[in-house]
């Protein structure tokens, strides 16, 4: 695919004019990111922005832990840059280490830490940002709790760049946990892993991450000294004193399935599987075009899961379960070419168990057509984005 | 409007729950703040399909509905200012699902809070935002400011607890948006950007909501200070050491002696300051939290420093902080609070300048505040019968106002803006992102006749 | 100028800030939820009133007049406006702008005031309820069992102990007086048992709850005078009877502030006790040797006079839970009104049966086999309650446990 058309604004004015040509050149706009997970197609008059430039840390505030950084920096570096002083941003998602923090909120890509530590609306409290049509606006600030009036900051993350770019935030840190261990235990089925995992939601363990992968899932952690099998993936983290507690409250409620746990206490091991995960889940991602979100009842999720690995293989021979049990929420990522009813037995199997699936085109809730089209309007009235494009 | 209009009403609700008495409108032209408005017609819904056929109409013939929960906001969001339909959705007050496995409740808009938590209790549960009015307030009514309470700092406010809704447009159309389960796989978030809508954006008919275990232990501590400073101070640094209780709450002198005056808990009346200090987890954590809390008040000259030793003495403490901005009447008998939110180190800039305000304007002014949320209540003290104090109190609280921003604060943490805050939004907000919050309203409710004008003017 | 507007009455008005705090413990406005029938709207209507915002209209009437006086709003209230007392005042207004209906004014000024016509009326009550029907108005009639000749009557004083520990005032109340014999007698038993000297007055007089309610102040006054002088020279004054204890203590607000007579009153509403409060409080009886007179599960309702006009919920629950013998539950909501309220229950019909069956509903949840008052209302008004809903329990009057004879 031939790109010919990358800008790489280094503030926001230019930012602004990259916008406002956009529109008054009937330019369609998307950031960089895309390329490699979504797979457009795009014509050469398509601006592809890359937010690299804009990667300051431009003020620490420790008395208030919040930051306010440019939103190209990468995720994974801030995160990290974040760490070193002591302070804690807790989102973390499959794409930290090769997106921009402005792609992973505009998405509002699933953190691993969703559920115990909240959505990306807890953490964004202040955005500069050039919307599409033209006007650069800046709301919010260091304030942890505002309801001043329509919450723009909320209806901005995971609008999928139909709205604006987001290009500067201020967000809310937390402390860096005294202590973190991650415990990853090998089940005989998902069936089981996640009988598991919803047992540990309720114990008052509260992990920060609680995942559950199927067998397939497992070859994330390759080259680890992980079995495969279906894994619960547990990462305990807080204060030294309830740590041994949590770790033995954990195994007590894994023991009867008789699964082996391996525990990691050393951060740098813990960095690595991490590092490791995230990349392949990454990796998986950008070489299909097919991947199911979905979301289900803690109760339901169980035999739904188990329906859809065994029933699932017949239209796709390898594929990937990721689930965050703590909300009940997960992907499914097929490894090579799927068959012509993947999608649609997915929906059944869902549809069985109350299970609610996203395919990707959908940005619409039922009923309210209008009113998104609508706001659709509000924000880029002459249709510069390149996602949610229907016409206005 | 007009006989037919409301005979017309009649046809889709039973016409007892139609009101056009005087007796009757003069009640609903109020809520917490000393403005006034009245209706032209109480209209009180008892279903869903009774909610959309009445917006169908007020739509066709242009009404202004004003949706209503139990009034007890403090912005003025359900004065029906432009007459029309008080919408009220006292009626539609049942809980109807409680799912502890899957951790989601779903109600009608007007359960109120407390009656809600006291079913989830005895089964260890609880729905986290706990606005000081929660006995008071409907859940409808906490969507719709976003409310927060003293437990947020930790926990965060409503817009984290709701998933999903049932939710009646303006044109009379019911969607649902959301669901019960605990994420929504839609990226894009039309459920949060409902809640603090304010009544203009929608009616809600259900909500579905998150429930959170209790945890397993807390601990409560009261420390008194001489100075609001030390005592602000002393907020900043306890979240520096790697500590985020639950609650932070600040009381100054005098809201420590109305308290003392309606409960009388035996708090210490010469205390500059209070603060009410709560951390939650697991039993082994808390020790060393408390520990280190009292460090972090020591080195900031803390004066009486008390762990609340039974459930009960809890309980009290915790009333007398739900009742204390009620309790304030009893010096003056009018009081008027703002609402402001400052960065949480900008505590003690602005409780100076309030100190300044007071004393230029001979107002008592108490202060008190969610200060790990750096959000502050000034509550300031007159009788509104007196024209010339009322003015004075206008002209306090915009300049309250004014400091906040010029802090880097905002106008509302939690009660809305509605009509009382309407005058200042144009100190927050540039042109560009007024204009921009008047085209979301209009491509909500493209008639501007829910609640319309709160907020910001949005005209016709 | 109307009383409404008058210096204290006035501040008071002007004190509510409309927090709503009140609204949702107000079970009249939880029967309709329209703020009109919760407190902050009576208040607000009342103050529409004295402002002349609003004539006395019928409707503002009724609003007024639906008022159980149950005082929940006073206690929920931060700002120490004193709901119930605001609607009194409402109600005294009316009564002197209006004059009062004769269905109200003939009982609470000539009638219960009057100890001759008051027993020729419930005399005749008795008589008439066998050829009416179970329920009138939700009231359980039937239940109701007025006695033929009423305690006072018929009291005949019993020997005192040597050496009395004190000299006890016994008031009736003409609830209890008609309906209750046998619980009077057995308090003036178990306060003698107790070592007590106990004297009766007959010419002791209604409280004046009634009157006071429906905004008769003058009739209380005058009832207040004549007791006064009846129980001049007792040590304490004891009652069984949550509304006429919550009366008698507070007899000093319906004089003048400053006044002689208020003074002279509240001398002796210092004097007056609940008959729990007597005894766990003054005469600290040993419980803990007691026996019971009930076997099984028993529970307990807080009259609203007693709960919130009297601040007294511990000692009934300290004899409950002490006494050997029976086994003590709390019934949710045991503090909520039972749905009586003297007149309230024959205009309001539907919101009280409303009101008591959710107390039906609590006591159902408790599982227990007796409920236990203080209050000869709540007595008549659960017991009746209960049966309509052909509950099991038995309805007992907290003295009846102590005596066991
Ligand atoms: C003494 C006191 C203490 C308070 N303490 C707190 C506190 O600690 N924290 C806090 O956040 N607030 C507090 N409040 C403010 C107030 O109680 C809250 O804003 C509460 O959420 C309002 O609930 P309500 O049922 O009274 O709603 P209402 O006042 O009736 O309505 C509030 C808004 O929501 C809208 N609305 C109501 N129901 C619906 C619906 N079904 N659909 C759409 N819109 C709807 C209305 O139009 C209005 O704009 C306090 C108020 C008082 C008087
Ligand atoms: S009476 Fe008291 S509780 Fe009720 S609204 Fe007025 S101030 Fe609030
Ligand atoms: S006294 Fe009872 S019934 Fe009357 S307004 Fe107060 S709460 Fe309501
Ligand atoms: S007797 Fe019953 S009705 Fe009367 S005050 Fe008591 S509880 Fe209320």
């Amino acid at each position: 695919m031939v790109v010919n058309n990358i800008v790489a604004p280094e503030d926001n004015k230019e930012l602004q004019v990259i916008i406002r040509k956009a529109i008054s050149d009937k330019e369609k706009l998307l950031l960089k990111e895309n390329l490699e997970l979504n797979a457009p197609v795009l014509d050469e008059k398509t601006v592809v922005l890359d937010l690299v430039n804009l990667n300051k840390i431009i003020e620490l505030d420790k008395d208030n832990f919040t930051v306010t950084v440019e939103g190209g920096i990468n995720f994974l570096e801030l995160q990290t840059l974040l760490a070193e002083k002591g302070f804690y941003f807790p989102m973390d998602t499959y794409a930290s280490g090769h997106a921009s923090l402005s792609y992973n909120v505009l998405h509002a890509l699933p953190s691993y830490s969703l559920g115990e530590y909240g959505n990306y609306r807890e953490y964004v409290l202040g955005i500069e940002a050039v919307l599409f049509n033209g006007d650069l606006i800046n709301i919010g600030g260091k304030n942890i709790k505002n309801v001043s009036g329509l919450d723009i900051i909320g209806l901005m993350i995971g609008s999928q760049e139909s709205f604006g770019i987001i290009n500067n935030f201020t967000l809310r840190l937390l402390p860096l946990p005294e202590e973190k261990q991650v415990v990853i235990c090998n089940f005989k089925d998902i069936k089981t892993a996640q009988e598991a995992a919803l047992q540990l939601t309720n114990k008052g363990i509260s992990p920060a991450k609680l995942l559950v992968v199927n067998t397939s899932g497992a070859q994330l952690l390759e080259n680890t000294k992980i079995t495969k099998s279906p894994l619960l993936i547990v990462e305990l983290e807080g204060f030294k004193a309830s740590m041994q507690r949590r770790v033995d409250m954990l195994q007590e409620i894994v023991m009867p399935y008789g699964a082996p746990c391996l525990i990691m206490t050393d951060n740098t091991e813990i960095k690595e599987v991490w590092n490791k995960f995230r990349e392949n889940q990454y990796q998986l991602l950008s070489k299909t075009a097919d991947l199911i979100s979905f979301s289900g009842f803690y109760t339901k999720l169980p035999e739904m899961l188990t329906e859809l690995d065994r029933e699932l293989v017949k239209h796709c021979p390898a594929f990937t379960i990721i689930i965050n049990s703590l909300i009940g929420s997960g992907m499914i990522i097929p490894l090579g070419k799927v068959g012509s009813d993947w999608h649609e037995e997915t929906s059944k199997i869902m549809d069985e168990y109350q299970g609610k699936s996203l395919d990707k085109k959908s940005f619409k809730e039922p009923g309210m057509g209008i009113v998104q089209a609508r706001l659709k309007a509000a924000f880029d009235p002459a249709n510069i984005s390149f996602f949610g494009g229907e016409k206005v | 409007m007009n006989s037919k209009q409301i005979n017309y009403l009649k046809t889709i609700v039973d016409p007892k729950n139609i009101c056009t008495t005087k007796e009757e409108l003069l009640v609903y032209e109020y809520d917490a703040t000393l403005l006034k408005g009245a209706p032209e017609v109480i209209v009180f819904p008892e279903t869903t399909e009774q909610v959309s056929r009445i917006l169908t109409y007020a739509f066709q013939e242009n009404i202004p509905v004003t949706t209503r929960g139990a009034g007890t906001n403090l912005s003025g969001g359900t004065i029906p200012d432009q007459g029309g339909i008080a919408f009220v959705l006292t009626k539609m007050n049942k809980v109807l699902e409680i799912d502890f496995e899957n951790r989601v409740v779903v109600v009608e808009p007007g359960t109120i809070n407390q009656e809600l938590q006291d079913m989830l209790t005895p089964h260890g549960y609880y729905y986290p935002p706990d606005p000081a009015s929660m006995k008071a307030c409907t859940i409808g009514g906490n969507v719709g400011e976003c409310s927060g309470g003293p437990r947020c700092l930790k926990y965060g406010v409503t817009r984290d607890y709701i998933l999903g809704m049932e939710m009646v447009l303006s044109t009379g159309e019911v969607v649902v948006i959301g669901s019960k389960q605990q994420v929504n796989p839609d990226p894009l978030d039309i459920v949060k950007f409902m809640v603090g809508s304010e009544g203009t954006l929608g009616v809600f008919t259900k909500l579905f909501l998150k429930i959170k275990k209790v945890s397993e232990a807390k601990k409560t501590m009261l420390c008194t200070f001489d100075s609001v400073k030390d005592a602000s101070r002393t907020v900043a640094n306890i979240v520096r050491e790697g500590i985020v209780p639950t609650t932070l709450e600040l009381m100054d002198n005098l809201l420590i002696n109305c308290a003392e005056d309606f409960i009388g808990l035996g708090l210490d009346r010469t205390a500059d300051a209070l603060l009410l200090i709560e951390v939650d987890g697991l039993k082994e954590e808390l020790d060393g939290q408390v520990e280190v809390i009292k460090k972090v008040c020591e080195k900031n000259n803390v004066k009486g420093f008390k762990i609340a030793q039974s459930a009960k003495e809890v309980d009290q403490l915790w009333t007398a902080r739900r009742t204390v901005i009620g309790a304030v009447a009893r010096k003056r008998p009018s009081y008027s609070m703002q609402d402001v939110t400052v960065p949480r180190n900008k505590l003690p800039d602005i409780v100076e300048e309030i100190v300044n305000i007071s004393e230029k304007y001979n107002l008592p002014i108490g202060v008190l505040a969610h200060a790990g949320d750096g959000n502050l209540h000034p509550l300031v003290l007159f009788d509104e019968r007196n024209k010339e104090e009322v003015e004075k109190v206008h002209e306090a609280e915009f300049l309250i106002c004014k400091k906040a921003l010029s802090l880097g604060g905002t106008l509302s943490g939690e009660h809305g803006i509605g009509l009382l805050k309407k005058p200042f939004l144009d100190q927050e907000f540039a042109p560009e992102v007024l204009n921009l919050k008047r085209k979301i309203m209009l491509a909500f409710d493209s008639k501007n006749i829910l609640n319309p004008d709160k907020i910001l003017e949005v005209g016709k | 100028m109307s009383i409404l507007k008058e210096g204290k009455n006035y501040e008071l008005l002007n004190t509510c800030n409309k927090c709503g705090f009140c609204v949702q413990g107000c079970s009249v406005y939880k029967e309709h939820f329209n703020e009109a029938y919760g407190t902050r709207g009576r208040i607000r209507l009342i103050k529409a009133v004295a402002n002349g915002e609003l004539e006395r209209t019928p409707l503002y009437e009724k609003i007024i007049n639906s008022c159980l006086m149950c005082e929940e709003c006073s206690k929920n209230c931060p700002s120490g406006v004193q709901g119930h007392l605001l609607v009194q005042m409402a109600r005294e207004d009316l009564a002197r702008e209006k004059g009062l209906p004769f269905a109200k004014k003939f009982p609470l000024e000539k009638v219960l005031p009057n100890n001759n016509l008051r027993k020729l009326s419930f005399h005749s009550f008795r008589l008439g309820k066998n050829i009416i029907p179970q329920t009138i108005k939700g009231i359980n009639i039937k239940s109701l069992s007025i006695e033929k000749v009423d305690f006072l009557s018929s009291y005949k004083p019993i020997h005192k102990p040597e050496n009395p520990k004190l000299k006890v005032g016994f008031f009736v109340g003409c609830m209890m007086n008609h309906t209750m014999a046998q619980v009077a007698n057995s308090i003036v038993r178990v306060l003698t048992k107790e070592g007590c000297e106990v004297v009766v007055p007959k010419e002791q007089r209604c409280c004046g709850t009634p009157a006071y309610v429906y905004g008769q102040s003058k009739v209380t006054r005058e009832s207040a005078f004549q007791n006064l002088e009846v129980f001049k020279d007792v040590d304490v004054i004891v009652t069984g009877c949550a509304s006429c204890g919550n009366m008698l203590k507070s007899y000093g607000k319906v004089f003048p502030e400053d006044s002689k007579e208020k003074e002279l009153v509240e001398a002796f509403s210092k004097k007056v006790r609940d008959i729990t409060q007597f005894l766990v409080d003054d005469l600290k009886i040993d419980l803990d040797n007691k026996q019971s007179s009930l076997k099984g599960k028993v529970t307990y309702h807080d009259p609203c006079h007693l709960v919130r006009g009297q601040n007294i919920t511990e000692q009934p629950r300290k004899i409950l839970q002490d006494l050997k013998g029976d086994d003590y539950v709390e019934m949710p909501g045991a503090s909520k009104c039972c749905g009586a309220s003297g007149m309230f229950q024959y205009f309001y019909p539907e919101e009280a049966t409303a009101i008591s069956n959710k107390k039906v509903e609590n006591i159902k949840k408790t599982k227990a086999d007796y409920v236990v008052t203080n209050c000869p209302a709540c007595y008549q008004r659960i017991k009746g309650s209960l049966e309509i809903n052909r509950m099991p329990q038995k309805v007992m009057h907290i003295i009846e446990l102590l005596d066991s004879k």
